[in-house]
């Protein structure tokens, strides 16, 4: 009897491989990055980044030396979902959605209506995650995912997730997830700021002088190495790009936000003695900001106090900042100031280019508000602009390297 | 020293059975639900509903207590006599038939749109259905023994899941603190109370607790870890998603567990909760059917109700199939049909009860 149980028992088990749905893993292809351009009428053209788990790599068992490491195509398709049949034209595996983790649009394609209702497709499929990292390029995305060559990894999908969290951690691009984007434009107070990219068909000299970080990508001059550039910020309002950030810009939007926190950010201020140098320090932010917002007039007061800890990492004018404490006071205070016009020329364009924020200082309103209704009453959005801002910085000065004056320095 | 079973269960066995009908509820799309109401101030809505049905519980549980050895159905029959009491009965063996058809057919269509979705619906649904068959058949004292050794991984998977989404929380989204403010979350608290239903239904099963005492404690012990677990999943939901998306999200438990990742490595996790809530909501079902057996027998007084759980189960299937769509199956049936009917049931049926148990006991006393 036990006997018979246990055949019976062993015969369910073949039927409890999956049916309909099981699959094979060499039967998949994994599409890694997804690029979206506008198509014909309502289309749109979806390019889509197949990775090649075994292309690409070194003698290895398992890997198939002479196949590339990825397969790129385009299709013309009214949305993003549209093409997983099509596509099965060209490859003959089942494709799964499940490790997308780069969504590129094209300028042109984000600055229209259609983006929004198209994210909606995306986010509806089953296996596509909100943590998916939204990057804006210049030209065509079809023409961005080809462009982009990157030396150091063999793997696309290696390469953006890379970057993705290279990036956050600096801050020249902001937490650009999926996510972000979707709830804010469902909030609709908040702007979203996503990363902005190029593949820069010209190499070498940059269209101006932006120091460390006050680049738009494609104007930084830079050669040699993967043509890519990322950095700065498309600001999304409502599910729309409206504007852009350069690098600089994107910190000090990220610096504004109450609770960032940031372990090293790389600025240069100009020399408040030698004119023409710059000094270079490392930024750090680790405590909230203080934030007090007055809603009680028809505009908003908005005053915001930044602890930043400064270090010193370079002085190559030469000026003693670190023993001579009075120079010491007047470099900490050209630090704020600099610092607090940059800060207050940023807000002036949120204000008028934009008409909306992207500091989330809209969270701190929201506490104002008892219930819902009341808070979106009071239409934070469209006061926004009118808003009598106030802003200090303070800054620390908390370490100079491991020199103390500065080699060659000046005698006082 | 090994004890002879006698068919009772103790007040460990006894929460986590209660724990299980109940707590999964965060899983499925009952938080949609309620976040379309609650708006950011859902995570109270569980806390105003536990006050709501204390009082009527209470009633229960001390009427309960005088009829001694008596469950739910059989005290409804004592205190209001034949005829009334196999209405009222009856209306609870529905109530349980439908919310266990719902529920489940909420959960298939989850499976089925984010795992599975080739497989028919129907071929699913017989798939859960027979496993929870075979584990009801086996008596309500195997079940609270499989809900208890199951309870820890379940609680287990949960902060697993807390932990995973912590870098994604801002509590800053709980604000405006009242939501839709404090009457309208008051009200649609009352017209969602039968969300914890199953503490009533539950009752059924008072003779089969080893003791009154623990039954009492048990029941205090079950709704603060229920209440404690659904507040901690709704500030999770609302602070990773933040109102109104969350309210667009059809499945926040699923969407959460897609949304984190083990570190840059391991991104997707979500077929490891898959695992966890599967098993949870297996045992979930065959309470529910264990429970609608027992219900439907005491109420046409059969002795042998685990012979009534197989034509049961074949009854919940069909009905399961009836609505179209996990949409028309949540906001029509559930909410519409029985939610916005039953809560009043909970609620006033302790109290109908006790006043008629009053009137009679004093035309008792008078005879005496």
């Amino acid at each position: 009897m036990k006997f018979i149980k246990l055949i019976i028992f062993l015969i369910i088990v073949l039927f409890i491989s999956g049916c309909w749905d099981r699959s094979e893993l060499e039967r998949q292809a994994y599409i890694v990055a997804i690029g979206l351009d506008q198509g014909r009428d309502k289309n749109v053209e979806v390019t889509y980044l197949i990775a090649n788990p075994q292309g690409g790599g070194g003698p290895e068992v398992g890997t198939a030396q002479g196949e590339p490491p990825s397969e790129v195509i385009t299709l013309e398709v009214p949305d993003i979902v549209a093409g997983l049949d099509l596509l099965n034209a060209t490859v003959p595996r089942e494709i799964n959605f499940g490790h997308i983790s780069t969504l590129i649009i094209s300028e042109k394609f984000a600055r229209g209506e259609q983006l929004i209702y198209n994210l909606d497709a995306a986010i509806r499929e089953r296996q596509t995650g909100r943590k998916t990292f939204v990057i804006v390029s210049k030209e065509k995305a079809s023409d961005f995912i080809r462009g982009n060559k990157p030396l150091l990894e063999t793997r696309a999908n290696k390469f953006y997730d890379f970057m993705r969290i290279r990036l956050k951690k600096i801050g020249i691009v902001g937490p650009a997830k999926l996510h972000y984007l979707l709830k804010r434009t469902e909030s609709k107070d908040e702007l979203f700021l996503a990363a902005y990219a190029t593949v820069a068909k010209k190499e070498g000299k940059g269209k101006k002088q932006g120091y460390e970080d006050d680049y738009l990508p494609g104007e930084i001059p830079k050669k040699g190495g993967n043509p890519t550039q990322i950095i700065g910020s498309a600001v999304f309002k409502e599910g729309k790009m409206v504007g852009r950030l350069t690098g600089e810009e994107t910190r000090l939007a990220l610096l504004l936000r109450p609770h960032y926190k940031t372990a090293s950010m790389i600025f240069t201020f100009p020399d408040p003695i030698s004119k023409g140098y710059r000094v270079t320090m490392r930024l750090k932010k680790h405590r909230d900001s203080e934030l007090k917002l007055d809603l009680s007039e028809d505009d908003p007061n908005i005053k915001t106090t930044i602890s930043i800890v400064a270090h010193i990492l370079a002085i190559v004018s030469g000026n003693n900042y670190t023993d001579n404490l009075q120079k010491q006071e007047l470099l900490k205070k050209s630090i704020e100031d600099s610092l607090e016009n940059k800060i207050k020329d940023l807000i002036d364009k949120t204000q008028k280019d934009f008409r909306g924020e992207p500091f989330l200082w809209v969270l701190e309103a929201r506490k104002k508000f008892t219930t819902f209704s009341e808070y979106r009453n009071y239409n934070w959005i469209g006061r926004y602009p009118y808003a009598k801002v106030e802003v200090k910085v303070e800054v620390d000065l908390k370490g100079f390297g491991k020199q103390v004056t500065p080699t060659g320095h000046r005698i006082d | 020293m090994i004890k002879e079973s006698d068919g009772k269960i103790g007040i460990r066995e006894f929460v986590s059975i209660i724990v299980f009908s109940i707590i999964l509820k965060v899983a499925d799309m009952t938080p949609n639900l309620l976040f379309k109401e609650g708006m950011t101030a859902t995570w109270m809505m569980p806390l105003i509903m536990g006050g709501y049905i204390l009082l009527p519980l209470l009633i229960l549980l001390s009427l309960l207590n005088r009829y001694k050895s008596k469950g739910l159905i059989e005290l409804i029959y004592s205190i209001t006599g034949k005829y009334v009491g196999f209405i009222i009965s009856f209306v609870l063996t529905i109530i349980s038939l439908l919310g266990t058809a719902v529920n489940l057919r909420d959960q298939v269509d989850i499976l089925n749109t984010l795992f599975f979705p080739k497989t028919p619906i129907i071929v699913l649904l017989i798939i859960i259905t027979i496993s929870c068959y075979l584990i009801a058949k086996r008596g309500l004292e195997a079940l609270g023994r499989t809900c208890w050794l199951l309870l820890p991984i379940i609680i287990a998977s949960f902060i697993l899941l807390v932990a995973l989404a912590l870098g994604e929380v801002n509590l800053e989204y709980i604000y405006p603190i009242w939501g839709p403010g404090l009457s309208q979350l008051f009200k649609s608290s009352l017209l969602h109370i039968s969300i914890f239903g199953e503490l009533f239904l539950m009752t059924t099963f008072y003779p089969f607790v080893r003791d009154d005492k623990k039954y009492y404690r048990g029941t205090f012990y079950s709704l603060f870890i229920i209440i404690t677990g659904m507040v901690l999943s709704f500030l999770l939901y609302i602070t990773v998603f933040d109102y109104p998306t969350i309210q667009k999200v059809a499945f926040p438990f699923q969407s959460l567990s897609l949304y984190v990742s083990i570190g840059y490595f391991i991104a997707n996790v979500e077929n490891l909760f898959l695992l966890f809530w599967f098993i949870g909501a297996i045992m979930r079902f065959s309470i529910y059917l264990y429970v609608t057996a027992a219900i439907f027998a005491y109420t046409i007084k059969i002795e042998e109700f685990e012979l009534l759980l197989f034509p049961i189960s074949l009854v919940i299937i069909s009905l399961a199939l009836i609505p179209e769509n996990s949409i028309v199956a949540m906001r029509i049936f559930r909410e519409d049909y029985i939610l916005k009917f039953t809560w009043s049931i909970f609620i006033f049926l302790p109290v109908f009860l006790w006043v008629v148990d009053r009137l009679k006991g004093r035309a008792d006393d008078e005879i005496y």
